[in-house]
């Protein structure tokens, strides 16, 4: 079932833990140390994906790279570039055109495909963003109401969590094998 | 809860004269009487930090001004804060090997904000140690010096515990008296005055850019009243506000109607006597369209909420009657008023002594039973009383898991009891708006509902049967706006039994709970985040509604590459979809294991009744409306895009001969309606094939087109 065409353009750097179980459709590239959880869900549909290293993606999130409706020609096909260490949360959909580093989407959050998210960004739980914007360092979305705040640094790195990650997930789940070398 | 209950549209009148929805009533079972929120005692049982879980005594509480002194609230979003630890390297190089400090500061984990961000150090444990110690000392020197005063000099008050205060009232004296040593009286700040001149706002209110994460919000500002400080580097943390534990006290009998257990970890009640748990429940199933002086069926939905089998008898609800009722009980609560007054009276002397008494008293206020009034709601309505009861099973959790079939054996009268299953009951009712009754005025109907009501308490105390009593209730019961005869044959298709408007387009689709062949759903969660089709058909085991979904069981593959989920809805149970989802896949030679997409069973209509697409014309074999054909699109946002509602007569209206339906593609073989027989059949379609299906039941008869 998961043997799709795109299967083959996918590439994963050396370091990376991508479960089988996991869906990915289109030209998507994996950097180092970056673990996909099984069922996550990333779709590269109007273009490429590149996803940074130590990114944490768990299960039902859903990275699509979707083209804005306005433009809807598949002419010049924009690449998605999402930087390192980001915190993709259970359950969060993003689709966002281009995502910094350090940035963590919290459970069930939705970033819609006219926002731009730079680095150090927190986006809360069930947090819904649509309107087209750029989020400035180091914002904090939080609440019902979407409220936003600065905060004083960057959310700090998953360490340890990515540490126990490496080391379990192999024992239940089958892992693609990374196909590049090491730059 | 106001999903599962509301709409309000129910109504059961408290003794006390105010008419609320049942969620919001307790019921007395030493007085056997309706109690509302209105007529009982409200009282504080214990304050307790909902962050720590800590009892704390009210004295306690009023001293800290009702907030805990451990915990802190978000300034920013006020949520508990909690405490995180940081360790720390001793500033001095050459110390590196001493064990690195415990540094502690308090972050909120949901909005992040921390008291760093607003530049309090981090905090170690030596000040909290030392300030500790400085307690204990201070506690220790108050207690020394306690001891010294109750052996040096025992004051009046200590021996006896009157007080200065109180004998002076007892003499007759005015209680606040200046102390005549005290010459030099405190001076009284002079009143402040409106002043007309307001100062200038500052030029840079109008020339900078506002900066909205800068400045706080209403709720942030009103969080620290002292300050109330604009932006939001002037965030500090607050003390977390101490919630309470609140016991509920009948006032004609004080009795408790709802008492919560004291440890402030625990959510349950030692007592909970709400009305929900102990009176019928009635909802409103369906109501035909309402038109003055004619009449309409209502059907409505009782539940019995208890272990015991009840017996609901109705009775003509006549307000009138109830007024003189309500004077009446104003007498007898005038005499029991007369009687409490003598007794205190009687008592006072009796107890002789000073304050302590008065204290005693004060403490235990002779409770005020609130006088019921009469009740302020115009019946416009009339209600043809039945004159047959029915019977009520008692609960049975187990049952809802049961599918075997209703094994009861009642003798129900048919025009009164539609269709019941385990404790539930589907009553008929023929109720007639006013002659002269405008058009789309609210149409409020009533009765008296008398259910017997089981008094198991006193029988565990004493060993004796259950108790029962007949109880009445009055019952208003709100059925929409009246329409006139040109709606209501508009109306007639969806028609619905609450008042909320119509979904429109562009509007969130209820998230509604739905039993379905895939286990229970929550709309919203079942959907994510993609397209949804939500569509229903009137019964299972029809042929129409059979091509139709498998039909859309040979697209479902379609659907699944466009991200959209389908689901089906009817009336039908659980049992009967899975066993009629074999027969789909059969006859559309699907050939996966599993059926790919939901089925809901909505056996009690109300998510049909929510959905607004209920058809009144089309009834099932007992006489209860079905589900129209509708169909609704949902979008990723949950926003309703499309719906289309069409009754299920649409197109099969006609004759025998004429009621085929037209195939979805040209050329392919017609179905034949289960309305013709099977001798018709022949005669009519020489060329007829039956589709054997799982279930052995011959309807689905196909035809070459004519
Ligand atoms: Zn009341
Ligand atoms: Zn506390
Ligand atoms: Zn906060
Ligand atoms: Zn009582």
């Amino acid at each position: 079932m998961f043997s799709l065409p795109g299967t083959r353009r996918i590439k994963i750097f050396p370091g990376a833990l991508v479960c089988e179980e996991s869906k990915l459709r289109g030209d998507i590239t994996i950097g180092t140390g970056t673990i996909v959880h099984p069922s996550a869900i990333i779709i590269a549909e109007a273009g490429p994906i590149i996803i940074g290293d130590w990114c944490l993606i768990e299960e039902q999130v859903k990275i699509v790279h979707r083209l804005p409706f306005d433009q809807q020609n598949n002419e010049n096909t924009p690449v998605l570039i999402i930087g390192s260490n980001n915190v993709f949360e259970v359950d969060a959909v993003v689709e966002a055109p281009k995502i910094g580093n350090n940035n963590v989407f919290e459970s069930k959050c939705f970033v819609g495909n006219k926002v731009t998210v730079s680095n150090g960004c927190t986006i809360g739980a069930g947090c819904r963003i649509t309107d087209e914007q750029i989020l400035p360092e180091n914002v904090i979305i939080f609440g019902s109401n979407c409220q936003m705040r600065e905060g004083l640094d960057r959310p700090g790195p998953q360490t340890l969590q990515m540490e126990t990650l490496a080391k379990m997930l192999p024992n239940y789940h089958h892992i693609k094998k990374p196909n590049m070398k090491k730059e | 809860m106001s999903y599962i209950t509301g709409p309000d549209v129910v109504k059961y009148a408290c003794t006390c004269g105010l008419l609320k929805p049942i969620t919001h009533l307790y019921f007395c079972r030493y007085c056997t009487q309706i109690r509302c929120s209105f007529c009982v005692c409200h009282e504080i049982d214990s304050n307790f930090c909902g962050k720590c879980s800590e009892n704390i005594p009210s004295s306690e509480a009023k001293l800290k001004k009702n907030r805990c002194g451990n915990c802190y609230v978000c300034p920013s979003c006020q949520q508990d804060l909690s405490t995180r630890i940081a360790s720390k390297g001793s500033a001095n190089p050459e110390e590196a090997k001493s064990t690195p400090k415990k540094m502690y500061y308090l972050l909120c984990q949901f909005c992040r904000w921390s008291s760093r961000d607003v530049g309090i150090p981090d905090q170690s444990t030596e000040l909290l140690d030392s300030y500790k110690a400085i307690i204990l000392a201070s506690k220790k020197h108050q207690q020394d010096k306690d001891k010294k005063k109750r052996v040096k000099c025992l004051s009046y008050t200590d021996r006896t515990g009157v007080t200065t205060a109180a004998i002076r009232k007892r003499l007759g004296l005015p209680a606040d008296m200046t102390n005549p040593m005290l010459k030099n009286k405190p001076k009284d700040p002079d009143p402040a005055k409106a002043k007309s001149e307001v100062e200038e706002l500052p030029d840079s209110i109008f020339t900078e850019p506002l900066n909205l994460t800068e400045v706080m919000t209403i709720e942030q500002r009103l969080l620290q009243t002292e300050q109330q400080p604009t932006t939001v580097d002037k965030l500090f943390p607050v003390h977390k506000q101490l919630s309470i534990k609140r016991s509920l006290r009948c006032r004609s009998c004080e009795h408790n109607v709802s008492k919560p257990e004291y440890n402030p970890s625990s959510v349950k009640f030692k007592i909970q006597l709400f009305a929900y748990y102990i009176i019928p429940e009635i909802r409103i199933v369906t109501v035909e369209p309402l038109r003055a002086g004619k009449p309409s069926e209502l059907i409505i939905k009782f539940t019995n909420p208890t272990q015991h089998q009840t017996t609901i008898t109705f009775f003509e609800l006549n307000l009138n009657e109830v007024d003189s009722q309500v004077a009446e009980e104003v007498a007898e609560n005038f005499e029991q008023n007369l009687y409490l007054q003598e007794k205190q009276q009687l008592s006072l002397p009796s107890l002789g002594s000073l304050s302590q008494p008065n204290s005693l008293l004060s403490s235990r206020t002779p409770s005020i039973t609130v006088k019921p009034r009469p009740i302020e709601q115009e019946l416009n309505c009339k209600v043809e009383i039945p004159t047959s009861s029915f019977i009520l099973l008692p609960r049975d959790d187990a049952a809802e898991y049961d599918d075997s079939g209703d094994s009861h054996n009642i003798q129900d009268d048919p025009n009164l009891v539609k269709w019941r299953k385990s404790n539930k009951a589907f009553i008929r009712l023929a109720v007639t708006p006013n002659e002269d009754l405008p058009l789309n005025s609210e149409v409020v109907c009533g009765f008296v509902m008398q259910h017997i009501y089981t008094n198991t308490i006193t029988s565990k105390v004493e060993n004796k049967e259950p108790q029962q009593y007949n109880h009445k209730v009055k019952v208003f019961l709100n059925l929409g706006n009246s329409v006139g005869s040109f709606v209501a044959v508009v109306s007639r298709l969806f028609y619905q039994n609450n008042f909320e408007k119509m979904i429109n387009l562009g509007d969130v689709f209820p998230n509604f709970s739905a039993k379905t062949t895939i286990g229970d759903i929550k709309f919203h969660d079942w959907l994510n985040d993609s397209w949804g089709i939500l569509f229903s058909h009137p019964a299972d085991f029809t042929p129409v509604c059979t091509t139709e979904l498998a039909r859309l069981l040979k697209l479902h593959p379609e659907f699944a590459k466009r991200n959209t989920k389908v689901i089906a809805l009817s009336c039908d149970p659980v049992s009967q979809h899975l066993k009629w989802s074999n027969d789909i896949r059969v006859y559309a030679g699907y050939s996966g294991d599993a059926f790919p997409y939901p089925i809901i069973a909505d056996e009690d209509r109300e998510l049909a009744a929510e959905l607004h697409m209920i058809d009144l014309d089309e009834k099932d074999s007992v006489g209860l409306p079905l589900t129209a054909r509708a169909v609704f699109i949902i979008d990723p946002n949950k926003k309703l895009r499309l719906s289309i509602l069409y009754p299920a007569t649409t197109g099969r209206n006609f004759d025998c001969v004429t009621s085929i339906r037209s195939p979805h593609h040209p050329g392919e073989d017609v179905m034949v309606q289960p309305t013709v027989s099977d001798d018709e059949v022949k005669t009519l379609f020489p060329s007829l094939t039956v589709v054997a299906v799982p279930s052995g039941k011959n309807y689905l008869r196909k035809t070459p087109q004519p």
